[in-house]
């Protein structure tokens, strides 16, 4: 009797513990099965860059592309977000490119997405509200570009048969003037009127005139400068307009004129006024062109002729009647070249 | 006589609580096996491999219900081709999980970046809702429906 009474204790001891032991596992188990769901992030850059390579500017639908679709900043419709973006960048419109992605981001992206794009290295727009919380990163190759290079090419066949490029021109002043003496009510006068030529169909994107010349500080007001007979105030410069060096009659200005030039012929006047000594311009007076071309290739001749223009100079004199008109040109020929013949043409007034 | 009935009821005992260990033993090793942290492992890599999977053409490329052998929904450069979306969401549930080669639940939908659901063929998502599933991966790829960026998730889940 009293070993049965034993075993029954045996018994419920091994209940108890077993019950502890299932009771514990369950417990663990419920704490180990309520995880919270997990998003993976690390696509997402990655994914955006693709997805900027795959849309095109054609089907945007957004305001300010559309606006630069009107005014002829964006030319090729059917470039994707990431060529148009390289294209500004190549072009060195860094602004352009940042207002442009920005705008483009802002359209596409929700808020709670930030986002930063480099070209080069060279930071285009980042948009960091709210601070980031997790990163990615991804890199994408846009190839056929360069900076203030030209910027797209059809290659077929080993040539080129057309091709867009940003391209730098710059009409050079060269030393010239005259007008010898005078008075405050008879100077003496030296007009320069310069014609340069601009390619048709371009697509003007800055124009500056570095204005370096020597001209009469006091006296009576006058307008010095004009560009295509044109009567607003951009295309006008007078004299009190100018920034002479303190005590001198020199004077250096940076002026920009790119409401003023048209593809095809340009007209410069100037009026350079003196009457204590003579007008003239200084060394380094240019204009600067930058324009986006675009071109179909030509066969090129390995003849190749160059007409240097001398601008038309003409010297009224002042009061005391000395006057006299010169110039000077410089031009270039390139080292490589060979069987250069040059003749010179000479068309005056005396 | 007395002595081997006791030895034969401790016998008994004995067999009872060593058949509980062994219960316990293996109903703790396959929950060992259940380990949310392998689940989850295991879910993120058949979730990227779906949604890897997806952003692809397929293969073959111009796939159809007849030919398809991996399931794609694009042209190959992030951009949905519509008529792909919409087999995928003709397909039938399990075929589809076994083209996506994944024995967990999957979930799919679209929706633009505002968070509105984009229409498939009358569905505003395809699979199996997880509700309120314990284990679940969620990812999500931006890609290109309608010349908008969009999300599309997929969720896979237990």
């Amino acid at each position: 009797m009293a070993m049965r009474k034993k075993g029954f204790f045996f018994i419920i001891d091994a209940l108890l513990a077993t019950a502890i032991l299932l009771g514990g596992i369950m417990i663990l188990s419920n704490f180990y099965i309520n995880e919270q769901p997990t998003v993976l992030v690390n696509y997402i850059s990655e994914d955006i860059l693709k997805a900027f390579a795959t849309l095109r500017i054609y089907e945007l639908n957004n305001t300010y592309v559309n606006e630069l679709i009107t005014n002829g900043t964006i030319v090729n419709l059917n470039n994707s977000i990431l060529d148009q973006i390289g294209e500004f960048w190549a072009a060195d419109n860094i602004m352009l490119a940042n207002a442009f992605t920005k705008n483009i981001s802002e359209d596409l992206l929700p808020p709670q997405y930030g986002i930063g794009i480099w070209v080069s290295d060279e930071l285009i727009y980042q948009r960091d509200y709210p601070p980031p919380s997790t990163r990615s990163s991804a890199r994408k190759i846009i190839s056929g570009i360069e900076k203030n290079k030209p910027t797209k090419g059809f290659i077929a066949n080993a040539h080129a048969n057309s091709y867009t490029k940003t391209t730098t021109q710059v009409i050079s002043f060269s030393p010239e003037g005259s007008g010898w003496y005078g008075t405050t009510s008879s100077p003496g006068e030296s007009t320069i009127v310069k014609y340069f030529s601009l390619p048709s169909g371009i697509n003007i994107t800055n124009a500056s005139m570095y204005i370096s010349m020597h001209i009469e500080d006091g006296g009576n007001n006058w307008n010095v400068l004009n560009i295509n007979g044109l009567s607003s105030p951009s295309c006008n410069l007078s004299r009190n307009n100018l920034n002479f060096y303190y005590g001198e009659e020199g004077v250096f200005n940076k002026k920009d004129i790119k409401s003023c030039l048209n593809p095809g012929w340009n007209k410069i006047t100037l009026r350079l006024r003196n009457q204590g000594y003579h007008g003239h311009i200084h060394p380094g007076m240019f204009i600067k062109v930058d324009y986006i071309l675009n071109e179909t290739t030509v066969n090129y001749d390995k003849n190749i002729s160059l007409r240097y223009y001398f601008d038309n100079v003409t010297s009224s004199p002042g009061s005391d009647s000395q006057s006299g008109a010169w110039a000077i040109l410089p031009f270039f020929i390139p080292d490589e070249a060979t069987n250069i013949s040059t003749s010179l043409s000479i068309k005056g007034k005396i | 006589m007395k002595k081997s009935q006791v030895w034969y009821t401790d016998f008994m005992i004995g067999i009872f609580i060593f058949s509980i260990i062994v219960v316990i033993f293996y109903t703790y090793a396959h929950s060992a096996e259940q380990d949310p942290k392998v689940i989850i492992t295991d879910l993120s890599v058949d979730a990227k491999s779906i949604s890897g999977s997806l952003v692809t053409e397929g293969y073959p490329s111009n796939w159809t219900l007849d030919n398809v052998v991996v399931i794609g929904l694009t042209d190959g450069k992030q951009r949905i081709v519509p008529s792909k979306l919409s087999m995928f969401a003709d397909m039938d549930y399990y075929q589809t999980k076994t083209k996506l080669r994944t024995n967990y639940e999957y979930y799919f939908y679209l929706e633009y970046m505002n968070g509105t659901r984009i229409d498939i063929d009358g569905k505003d998502s395809l699979g199996l809702d997880p509700n309120s599933s314990s284990n679940l991966m969620s990812l999500s790829r931006i890609m290109v429906y309608d010349s908008k960026l969009v999300n599309m998730v997929v969720q896979l889940w237990q």
